[in-house]
């Protein structure tokens, strides 16, 4: 049987302890040098953009479950 | 080939051409550099004078909303650092054609050494492997 401390979310000390052990994306980082630090920004650019663009997509498609939920409750 | 839409990077290059000093920090400044982050503002420390940008905005933090994206301008980050503090830690990059004022790698990391936050420690271990490539390219 679990305790109930297992399935509370981890502390802020918790957190710290386990960003000491994060490693950073390597290949990421070369493919990041790699460019001019103007590519750099433009790609910081691009991926607002994206996730701008997964957000609205979200938001889409809750309102449009929803709206179906809304549907099936009706009938 | 059509030009990128324009985004922080056009906004931070337009804030160099109208002559305002400033040094860029924060996660934008990591960025340049080449940490793979992503954010979405573009976080300035501006000269405090009269003839700078405090008549206009004042000596304190103020987040403009543009046309191209938040801008973020401050008088001074962690530790009460101000532009004239940062200047000798940073470098230039261009953006657009302009100059940029840009705070050190190893200084961006130092400012997140003294942050505690679980966000502000992953974001560190970002730039300190940053770092460590950059010096074995």
């Amino acid at each position: 049987m679990s305790s109930s401390s297992e399935h509370e979310p981890p502390s802020g000390a918790q957190l710290s302890v386990t960003a000491d052990v994060v490693t950073a994306d390597v290949t990421l980082i070369d493919s990041m040098l790699a460019l001019s630090p103007e590519e750099r920004l433009r790609q910081n650019d691009r991926m607002i953009r994206t996730i701008e663009e997964l957000r609205h997509g979200f938001a889409a498609a809750r309102a449009h479950d929803t709206s179906r939920q809304a549907g099936v409750e009706r009938d | 080939m059509d030009s990128p839409p324009p985004g922080l990077t056009t906004l931070l290059a337009r804030l160099a051409s109208s002559g305002t000093d400033f040094v860029l920090v924060g996660a934008p400044a990591a960025v340049a550099q080449g940490a793979p982050l992503t954010t979405f503002d573009v976080d300035v420390v501006h000269r405090r004078g009269a003839d700078n940008v405090d008549r206009l905005l004042g000596t304190g933090h103020q987040l403009l909303t543009t046309d191209l994206g938040p801008l973020d301008v401050l008088g001074a980050i962690e530790g009460g650092r101000g532009y004239d503090d940062l200047l000798p830690e940073s470098v230039v990059v261009e953006v657009e054609g302009k100059r940029v004022k840009v705070l050190r790698l190893r200084m961006l990391a130092e400012l997140k050494r003294e942050a505690k936050s679980a966000k502000d420690q992953l974001s560190l271990a970002v730039l300190e492997e940053t770092i460590r490539r950059a010096a074995e390219e």
